[in-house]
C-alpha cells in the first residue's frame, strides 16, 4: 500500500508543480488548473447515531485521511473538480478507515481585481463514501460554493461549503454540510473545516447529529 | 499573515482537548427504544408467598427509566411498580394465583409500551399417607385448578431415585401402581421422600417462567 501513498503524494506534487506554469494571477482568468492539492487531514467528530431501531448512541471519535483535490477549467468559467479522501484499512486503523470520493461541474460565477482580487466558484456534482461514520455506505449529489481570495502574490485564503442535501444507501435520510476555511501560503496549504452531518429516520423517529472538527495540512497550488 | 497562523496554531490547540473516543449508547430510557428492550421475568409460586425475578437490558448499557417510563408488574391482587437496579429486579409477594402481566409504560414517541402476560396457578396442597410402600400402590392427591399451565408429579428420596410423571392435565390425583416406585428404589430400607406437584408455564426448552409448586413428605418402606 505504500507504494500507492507515495505514487499518490508525488502525482500530486507533480501536477501542483506543473499547473504553476500555466496559472494566471487570479482575477486576470480562470486558471487551467485552478488548484491541485494533497495532503492530510486529522479530524475529531462527536455527537449522535441511531443504535439499533432507534436507540441513541452518543460518540466522540477521530481519524485522518490522505486528500487529494484537482480543479480544472476547461472552457472559460466552467470546469470540473474532483476529489478522493482516503485511509486504508490497515490493522492499526480499524474502525476509521475512509474513503470519498466527489467529482463536480464548477462554474465561476464571479471574478474581480483590485487590491484583493478573487472569484466565487459553484460546483453541482455527486459523490460516495465508505466506512468510519455511522452515515457513510451512501451516495450523495452534492453542491459546493467557493469563495478565493488572494491578498498577496503568495498568499491565499478560501472559503468553501459543500452540501450534500440526500443520501441513497443508509436507512436514515442524511444531510450533511461542510465549511472549510483555508490559508496558503506559496504551495503549503492549511485548513479549517467544520462539518455538520444530521440523520433522521429510526423508530421512534429521531435526529441524530454529528459535529466534525478537521485540521488539513498539504502541498499545491491555488 | 501572523495572524492567520495563530488562528490555525489555536485552532490546533483546541482540537486536542477533544480527543479522548468514546462511543457508547446511552443509559437514558428516553434514548432507547422500545423495539431495542428485551425484558423478561419469571414467577416461582408456593403456599408462602411468590417470588418474582426479571431483568430488562437495552441495546448497550441497562436504561435507567426516566420520564414517564416506568416498569410495573400486575398481579390479582394489584399493580406494583418495579425498580430496575443494573437491568434486574426482583421481588416477593403474597401467595395469589392468577394473570400477572409485566408492563413497561413508555410515554409517547419512545416506540411503544412493551408487555408480558404469563398464567400463576393457584397456590394448592399436596396430600399424601405419612407412610407408605413401595411394594403397595400410592395415591397423591392435591387441589386442582382450570388453567392452561401443565402439572408434574416427582417423587424423590435417598431410597428412590427421582421419579416423574408429566401429567395431561391438573387432574388433582395420580395413583402409583404397585412396584412402580420399587423400580425405582435406590437404596434398601426406609427413607422420607419428598413428593411434589409443581404448576407451570414452560416456554420453549422447557424453561419454566410462572411455577406454582407445593409438596409433602411420607415415610417410604421397602
Amino acid at each position: 500500500m505504500r507504494p500507492f501513498f507515495f505514487g499518490a503524494a508525488l502525482a500530486a506534487m507533480l501536477l501542483a508543480c506543473s499547473s504553476s506554469a500555466s496559472a494566471n494571477p487570479l482575477g486576470t482568468g480562470w486558471h487551467t488548473w485552478d488548484e491541485v492539492r494533497f495532503g492530510l487531514r486529522g479530524e475529531t467528530y462527536a455527537g449522535t447515531r441511531r443504535e439499533g431501531a432507534g436507540s441513541v448512541a452518543r460518540l466522540r471519535l477521530g481519524g485522518a485521511d490522505f486528500e487529494l483535490v484537482a480543479r480544472r477549467f476547461f472552457a472559460g468559467p466552467i470546469g470540473v473538480s474532483f476529489a478522493l479522501a482516503f485511509l486504508p484499512p490497515f490493522d492499526a486503523f480499524d474502525g476509521i478507515s475512509y474513503l470519498r470520493g466527489d467529482l463536480s461541474l464548477d462554474a465561476g460565477l464571479f471574478r474581480w481585481n483590485g487590491k484583493v482580487p478573487g472569484a466565487f466558484i459553484v460546483g453541482a456534482g455527486f459523490g460516495g463514501d465508505l466506512g468510519r461514520y455511522s452515515f457513510a455506505g451512501r451516495f450523495y449529489p452534492r453542491l459546493e460554493a467557493r469563495l478565493r481570495l488572494r491578498p498577496s502574490e503568495h498568499v491565499g485564503l478560501f472559503v468553501a461549503t459543500d452540501v450534500m442535501p440526500a443520501a441513497l444507501g443508509p436507512d436514515d435520510r442524511v444531510v450533511q454540510v461542510r465549511t472549510e476555511l483555508g490559508f496558503s501560503w506559496r504551495l503549503l496549504i492549511v485548513s479549517l473545516r467544520v462539518g455538520h452531518a444530521i440523520m433522521t429516520g429510526g423508530n421512534p423517529e429521531r435526529t441524530y447529529v454529528q459535529q466534525e472538527l478537521g485540521l488539513y495540512a498539504g502541498v499545491g497550488l491555488m | 499573515m501572523k495572524r492567520i497562523a495563530r488562528f490555525f496554531w489555536l485552532a490546533s490547540v483546541a482540537v486536542l482537548p477533544l480527543v479522548g473516543c468514546y462511543d457508547e449508547t446511552s443509559a437514558i430510557s428516553t434514548d432507547v427504544s422500545s423495539l431495542d428492550l428485551r425484558m423478561g421475568y419469571q414467577l416461582v409460586g408456593t403456599s408462602k408467598g411468590t417470588t418474582v425475578k426479571g431483568y430488562l437490558h437495552g441495546p448497550g448499557a441497562d436504561p435507567r427509566l426516566v420520564e414517564g417510563d416506568r416498569l410495573e408488574l400486575r398481579t390479582p391482587i394489584g399493580v406494583v411498580p418495579l425498580a430496575v437496579i443494573d437491568g434486574e429486579f426482583s421481588l416477593e409477594l403474597p401467595p395469589a394465583g392468577g394473570d400477572y402481566e409485566l408492563a413497561l409504560v413508555r410515554a409517547p414517541g419512545r416506540g411503544g409500551d412493551l408487555s408480558q402476560k404469563y398464567f400463576l396457578a393457584p397456590p394448592f396442597a399436596v396430600r399424601a399417607p405419612v407412610t407408605a410402600s413401595r411394594a403397595a400402590a400410592l395415591t397423591v392427591d392435591w387441589d386442582p385448578a382450570p388453567g392452561p399451565h401443565r402439572t408434574q408429579l416427582t417423587v424423590r428420596g435417598p431410597c428412590v431415585a427421582l421419579v416423574t410423571r408429566d401429567l395431561a392435565g391438573d387432574v388433582g390425583s395420580y395413583r402409583f401402581n404397585p412396584y412402580e416406585l420399587s423400580s425405582s428404589a435406590v437404596a434398601p430400607g426406609s427413607c422420607t421422600v419428598t413428593i411434589g406437584i409443581t404448576k407451570g408455564a414452560l416456554l420453549a426448552g422447557g424453561y419454566a417462567v410462572a411455577t406454582q409448586s407445593a409438596s409433602t413428605t411420607l415415610e417410604m418402606t421397602p
